[in-house]
């Protein structure tokens, strides 16, 4: 891995511990993706799975008692409240996916137009973005989500937009550096000469190539975006409507709920990790594919 | 020379442009009248206009924003950031900073300590034995634990070593003697420090095993060097400077870590600081909090960055 | 050598491309590069133009200033009668169709995620049918090539570096141009394949009537490929003749070194032993003569005085203060 003066952090797989590299997806990949679609389709179609009312006290039935333990009737089993946790883990997929969803399409959205007009125009333009990109990462980016809630709202929107700006500086770099290093092949001079215009040169030479390290950069974005929501609900900071992961967690971390009823917060714990898990390991194969040696840290 | 100067005068330009950002966008968005008065700011009685006068005039809040920051930036300078607006008597936000910001950083210079302590053996070890069983366990674990979000593994720490087996207390006490204290910090500290010792053993031992295959370590190896004499006198610091590098970077996150993880743990560092300030709508402690925060970011990757021109010759000129 | 002038440029009607006077700088820290210096040369319809020269002589950056990319830094370059050095950006895209280059990196010169058929046709997306090629007949183009029509859904990584080059040919030549500027097109292949592709393009020229500008290190793959050649060295012009000519009768110490060079050719003159020393900086090139500092011939007047370009007959040009050729002194 090498560093540039201005911190970008390029990480290259090295050594025989990468199997194959850049030729298949493998078996783990094609086993997160799956896992990421049953959530995403659990998640949408939660209200009208089989499963309990996840505000419904005592359950469905309305007989299931506060902190029983996991068990065919209760999954997870149930909470302070006698609500049933899996419900509640289920249902609180939807608001945590849709805001890592949101925030990373803005990110890519914005950071990756930025880059990839920095990368390609360069001059003033590039150095005012990459100056930008800097001082976006100047700020810890949970700072930064503080910051901005602490001074909008915590609406679903704010929150989900708010993680969006913390995957611009990353994603723009990711692009930039891309752009550069395609924007000096001579299949782009090759375009100018047929006299293809910038659009059309960023659009159908450059975007094609700079796209497969912003897919992989895009799992790995939304992995991001669902923990930082996690972690603002963790300070309370986070949606003031709805239930989210973070916030379930939160509930089962109370000292006293921890202690007797665990599973309360290891059930979104568990969801939380393997879906984090199945991005990140998505991501990772493709990069490897896309031998793309580039990751934002 | 000239180098030093450069990234020192980039620094300085990074510091300005984030604390006028924040002051600007606090400023802007938020309003200060209300921060100052609570509730009052929108009192209209001839006696209630009286005071938003009054407090309009002490604050200079009519005067251009440029000319309020640059004030605010010269009380900074002098160490005034303000009062807290939300607390009785409306203490020196100075006063809270110098009392919570020890903590969080003893939490963070223990946590960094941790993960490196962790991370470079665990490093040596795996590097020369390329896909054994302990390198491919070594990296599925790195994998493991860096999908773990710092508060969900916060909480299975806690459970485990607090609440079950009561090794350690399972939150923090200020006015506890100064062993108990480090005591108690170790659990949160761990927290922190696990995902981060996750990234750099990746990295480490990525660089490591390159650096095994150059020829210059061939050579010692030829020479009937020890292994481990290879290992710690010739391919370490070779392989150090992206370790370095990330270490800076990693700041950030780790900062934004402990800010949960005093959450979880319940001690009262910057973290749980600003959280109060965000709810109480306190803004020149949040404004305060974060300047001071991104200031130390910025401040740890110039010195890295200062670091890595050493350990690297050819930056150093 | 290393000289000025404009004494080889040539008044016939069916001149393309005539460059007068161009001179292309980088600035960079701690100076200017100097990469071209007051050269001029033209392009006769029909014709294929060898430029020669080690590498950094300033050949590859002439062709681009040709195709304004980047615009030089001085000096016109006309194609047809237009002046392409005040051309707005605009106006100059609408030109360059006419004008198509092929580069040396083959790999480099096609995007890897798109299709063959896609890359060839990508002009005629862009422009419409300027002529013989439409988007029904690019499978004729492909074989005309010599890439199986079957392969065009394939991606360029699938080819080898001889083919990616007949793909490059096949995307230049499907906009009709008038000229082709080929960038070293043969120095990354295989020697056994260099012959394929220089045939190819001459086949291709013959057929299409497009005029060469053939840029290349190494003079045997010029020789036979071109109707003239211009030999340069540092930026500046050194020898201009005939192709057959230049072999038979090499005027500049420059071109004789070169052509020393050249395995199995035995030199008559022994002062034409392979260059010796360094090629001096592009930042502060040598006074006088740039060629001086190397000269086995070298004398007081070349430190001082620039050679202007002379002709010694039969359309044969040279910088030269003491040009290697009985009669002339």
């Amino acid at each position: 891995m090498t560093s540039t003066d201005t911190g970008t952090v390029t990480v290259t797989e090295v050594g025989a511990s990468t199997p194959d590299p850049g030729t298949r997806l493998g078996r783990l990949f094609w086993v997160s993706v799956a896992w990421i679609v049953i959530v995403t389709v659990a998640a949408a179609l939660a209200p009208w799975l089989p499963i309990d009312d996840p505000d419904a006290i005592g359950g469905d039935s309305g007989l299931d008692t506060a902190l029983t333990a996991p068990s065919w009737n209760a999954w997870f089993g149930t909470d302070t409240l006698a609500r049933d946790v899996f419900a509640r883990t289920v249902h609180g997929a939807r608001v945590s996916l849709v805001v890592g969803l949101v925030a990373i399409v803005l990110g890519l959205a914005v950071g990756g137009t930025l880059g990839i007009l920095a990368g390609y125009v360069r001059g003033a333009f590039d150095r005012v973005v990459t100056f930008l990109f800097v001082v976006l990462l100047s700020f810890p980016s949970l700072v930064l989500a503080i910051l901005i809630t602490s001074l909008l709202d915590r609406g679903l929107v704010t929150i989900a937009v708010t993680l969006g700006v913390l995957g611009i500086a990353p994603v723009g770099r990711v692009a930039r550096s891309a752009t550069i290093q395609y924007a000096e092949r001579d299949f782009v001079r090759a375009a100018r000469m047929i006299g293809s215009s910038h659009r059309r040169i960023i659009v159908r030479e450059l975007l094609p190539n700079v796209a497969a390290p912003m897919g992989s950069l895009a799992l790995l974005g939304m992995a991001l975006a669902i923990v930082a929501e996690g972690g603002l609900a963790f300070l309370g900071l986070s949606v003031s409507e709805g239930s989210t992961w973070g916030k379930l967690i939160l509930d089962g971390s109370q000292t006293q709920t921890l202690t007797d009823a665990p599973w309360v917060a290891f059930a979104p714990i568990a969801m939380l990790f393997m879906t984090v898990l199945a991005l990140n390991l998505a991501g990772d194969r493709l990069r490897r594919l896309g031998d793309v040696r580039t990751s934002a840290i | 020379m000239g180098r030093v100067v450069r990234r020192t005068g980039f620094a300085i330009i990074l510091l300005l442009t984030v604390s006028a950002l924040t002051f600007g966008a606090m400023n802007l968005l938020g309003d200060p009248l209300f921060n100052i008065l609570g509730p009052a700011a929108a009192d209209t009685t001839p006696a209630g206009v009286e005071r938003i006068e009054a407090a309009r005039a002490e604050y200079h809040l009519d005067d251009p924003l440029p000319v309020r920051y640059l004030r605010w930036l010269g009380d900074l300078v002098q160490g005034d950031l303000g009062v807290q607006f939300s607390s009785a008597g409306q203490p020196p936000v100075a006063d809270l900073v110098v009392e919570r910001l020890p903590r969080t950083a003893v939490l963070l210079v223990l946590a960094q300590l941790m993960a490196t302590v962790i991370a470079i053996p665990w490093a040596l070890l795996a590097a020369p034995r390329v896909d054994s069983w302990f390198d491919r366990l070594s990296t599925v674990s790195t994998f493991l634990v860096v999908a773990l979000p710092n508060f969900a593994l916060g909480v299975l720490l806690k459970y485990v070593f607090a609440i079950r087996l009561g090794w350690f207390p399972q939150t923090y006490t200020a006015d506890a003697p100064l062993p108990d204290r480090f005591h108690q910090l170790l659990l949160p500290a761990l927290t922190i420090a696990l995902p981060a010792a996750a990234v750099y053993q990746r990295l480490l031992r990525d660089d490591l095993v390159s650096t095994l295959q150059e020829e210059f370590i061939l050579m010692a190896r030829s020479k009937g060097l020890s292994r481990a004499r290879i290992l710690f006198r010739h391919a370490l610091r070779p392989s150090l400077f992206s370790f370095v590098t990330v270490f800076g970077l990693t700041t950030g996150a780790l900062i934004g870590g402990s800010l949960v993880v005093e959450n979880i743990f319940r001690i009262p560092g910057l973290g749980s600081a600003i959280v109060e300030a965000v709810v109480r709508e306190d803004f020149p402690v949040v404004l305060a909090i974060v300047v001071v925060v991104a200031s130390v970011f910025i401040v740890v990757n110039f010195v890295v960055d200062a670091v890595y021109a050493v350990i690297d010759p050819r930056i150093r000129r | 050598m290393a000289g000025s002038g404009t004494a080889h440029l040539r008044d016939d009607p069916n001149v393309l491309v005539r460059v007068e006077h161009m001179v292309v700088e980088f600035p960079i820290s701690g100076g200017r590069v100097h990469a071209v210096s007051d050269v001029s040369f033209d392009l006769v319809e029909g014709e294929t133009l060898g430029i020669v020269g080690e590498s950094g002589c300033g050949k590859s950056t002439t062709a681009r200033a040709v195709i304004q990319m980047p615009r030089p830094t001085s000096g016109n370059v006309f194609f047809r009668g237009t002046d392409l050095t005040t051309l707005p950006s605009e106006a100059l895209r609408q030109v360059r169709p006419d004008l198509q280059m092929i580069f040396q990196d083959p790999i480099s010169s096609l995007n890897p995620r798109r299709t063959v058929r896609d890359i060839i046709a990508e002009g005629l997306r862009v422009w419409g049918s300027r002529g013989t090629w439409t988007p029904e007949r690019i499978d004729e183009l492909m074989a005309a090539v010599g890439i199986d029509p079957r392969y065009g859904e394939r991606k360029p990584h699938q080819f080898s570096g001889g083919q990616c080059q007949r793909i490059s040919i096949a995307r230049a030549l499907v906009l009709d141009p008038k000229v082709i500027i080929c960038d070293e097109p043969v120095s990354a292949l295989d020697v056994s394949v260099q012959a394929q592709i220089l045939n190819l393009l001459e086949d291709m020229k013959e057929r299409y009537g497009v005029s060469l500008m053939f840029i290349s290190h190494d003079l045997s793959v010029v020789k036979n490929i071109s109707d003239r050649v211009m030999v340069m060295y540092m930026g500046k012009v050194c020898e201009v003749a005939g192709s057959d000519d230049l072999f038979a009768r090499p005027a500049h110490p420059y071109t004789r070194a070169l052509m020393a060079a050249i395995p199995g050719r035995h030199s008559d003159d022994d002062d034409d032993g392979v260059l010796e020393g360094e090629l001096p900086s592009a930042i502060d090139p040598p006074t006088g003569c740039r060629f001086h500092t190397r000269c086995p011939h070298s004398q007081q007047i070349c430190k001082t005085t620039e050679p202007e370009i002379r002709g010694i007959g039969d359309g044969h040009f040279v910088a030269c203060h003491f040009p290697q050729v009985a009669g002339v002194e």
